[in-house]
């Protein structure tokens, strides 16, 4: 009989369905797991275990009398901490914002809240969701990165102090972290969940993203904080369909595309290797496997990324950075310094070659089911003055499509391996229904020995 | 302002980027970003490489 936080979010939100799992208990037993582990694993930055524990009550009450409120009744889930929670803090691991109490819940933390889920409390994100390295350390091995910016949510699910935990990514802040940590990671469409209440890096290129141990997990928080928000500008009106159901139909061997050019360059032998097996145990089971070519238009790709969020976190940042410009971390003050200095005719450019690339993409990914590449060129690196290396992420982000996150293996020297998935805008469905295929082939689910 | 033509090199595009952040901070925080400033410069030049389609907008919300 498994202890209680080591359901996963959708066992747990059946077993309190059927009343075989009180709520209570539940939330007691992820306190007290965050108790045994927090202490050296610095992934949680505020909890309010009296909140957490009024509010699993009251879920216990109501799913006793056979009403639940919604997918998650009943279950906690952990808030990386740039997500607005009205009254609580949401400091975004800076002290330009070491005081902020937002007065409203960010539209993902409502939806959450109005499909019965508890608000566990905030994980640790780097400064600003930038590249200052946050104090979490990674389980699988202390000596190495656990990536960013989504640190605390990443190595919180991977411990399992709790089943879901929300993260974001403008770069590569989602996924990477997730493959370093063995999770899966996903980032849906830009556009597909709200980004209001969201402290943001950069407006056009964040994205909320969502950390869990199970593809199905991931499908059944996508479907939760899924709408159109008249709140977020860049919010999408398109329709969100049963992700879940369209996952499980999902049951034929996929056409998958794989990208050498790139991918294997820059990937170590390792890695290349792991993903080569990865795709050699899809093809077993009947998986289709196509070489594309990159876009003409990728080659600056990571350069329009880049300019782009320095110069849109700059005009975030401009009237703190006049009057605070010491109390910023280094990476994050000189990025926006950098986007400062960049002509305004540079950034549009930049964001003209970006719409350029995701309609190449759209493109080449409209030739299969998913396209698959590694999700990071090597694995966490033994370096926790970095937070690892991005670039195989930013093509996604930048272009918008989604991406899936799952994990394919371990290292020689034990860390994390894994590959990512992406597919055309708005075909989660499909994404998941693949990565489900994926994670039932390569039967591997990953926990850190010290943390199992 | 920064000055950049077309066809300037990478370090022609560094020059002035370094000649902006000392006007706004000063030379002693100009020659903390040296490192960023090389690669601010590398990325704009990358983008000047690229020639959109004329008719191509501008992506912002995707």
């Amino acid at each position: 009989m498994p202890q209680p936080y080591e359901l996963t979010v959708s066992q747990a939100a059946q077993q309190i369905k059927d009343k075989k799992l009180s709520p209570v208990d539940l939330a007691q037993s992820l306190l007290e797991r965050i108790d045994a582990t927090d202490k050296d694993l610095k992934a949680w930055v505020t909890i309010d275990r009296e909140e957490v524990l009024t509010t699993a009550k009251q879920r216990e009450e109501e799913a006793q009398q056979g009403k639940t409120r919604g997918l998650l009744h009943g279950v906690p889930v952990g808030l990386k901490d740039i997500f607005y929670t009205a009254g609580m803090k949401t400091a975004a691991g800076s002290k330009v914002y070491a005081d902020f109490v937002p007065d409203f819940d960010a539209t993902s933390v409502a939806k959450i809240k109005e499909a019965g889920g508890i608000i566990l409390g905030k994980a640790v994100t780097t400064e600003f969701a930038t590249s200052d390295p946050s104090p979490t350390f990674n389980p699988w091995n202390f000596e190495h990165t656990p990536g960013g910016s989504s640190s605390g949510s990443s190595v919180a699910v991977a411990t399992k102090t709790v089943g879901a935990a929300l993260g974001s990514q403008t770069g590569g802040s989602t996924c990477r972290p997730a493959a370093y940590n063995g999770i899966v990671g996903l980032k849906a469409t830009y556009g597909r969940i709200s980004r209001y209440g969201v402290v943001p890096v950069s407006w056009s290129l964040d994205h909320v993203g969502i950390l869990v141990r199970t593809v199905e997990d991931a499908a059944l928080m996508l479907q939760v904080m899924s709408g159109e928000d008249a709140n977020d500008p860049g919010s999408a009106s398109e329709p969100v369909p049963d992700f879940l159901k369209q996952m499980a139909e999902f049951n034929k061997p996929p056409r998958i595309g794989i990208v050498s050019q790139y991918y294997q360059e820059k990937s170590t032998p390792e890695v290349w290797a792991n993903t080569q097996a990865a795709i050699k145990q899809l093809t077993d089971t009947g998986t289709e496997v196509v070489e594309l070519s990159l876009p003409n238009s990728f080659r600056s790709t990571h350069s329009a990324q880049r300019i782009v969020m320095n110069v849109e976190c700059a005009a975030f940042h401009e009237q703190f950075h006049a009057t605070q410009a010491e109390d910023y971390g280094p990476r994050v003050r000189s990025g926006m310094e950098m986007g400062m200095l960049v002509p305004a005719t540079k950034y549009l450019q930049a964001q003209r070659l970006r719409r350029q690339f995701r309609q190449d993409m759209v493109q080449m990914v409209g030739q299969v089911d998913v396209v698959l590449t590694p999700a990071t060129p090597a694995p966490a690196p033994k370096d926790r003055n970095t937070t690892g290396d991005a670039s195989f992420q930013v093509p996604w982000t930048t272009s918008g499509l989604p991406t899936v996150t799952l994990p394919s293996g371990l290292s020689e020297g034990g860390m994390p391996l894994a590959i990512q998935l992406g597919a055309l805008p708005f075909e989660e469905g499909k994404l998941l229904g693949v990565a489900k295929w994926c994670e039932t082939a390569l039967g591997l689910q990953l926990s850190p020995p010290n943390y199992s | 302002m920064v000055n950049m033509k077309p066809d300037d090199s990478v370090e022609a595009i560094a020059v002035e980027l370094r000649a902006q952040a000392v006007r706004l901070w000063g030379e002693h925080r100009a020659s903390e970003l040296d490192t960023s400033i090389q690669q601010t410069a590398q990325q704009l030049w990358d983008l000047g490489q690229e020639t959109p389609h004329r008719d191509l907008e501008p992506g912002f919300y995707q």
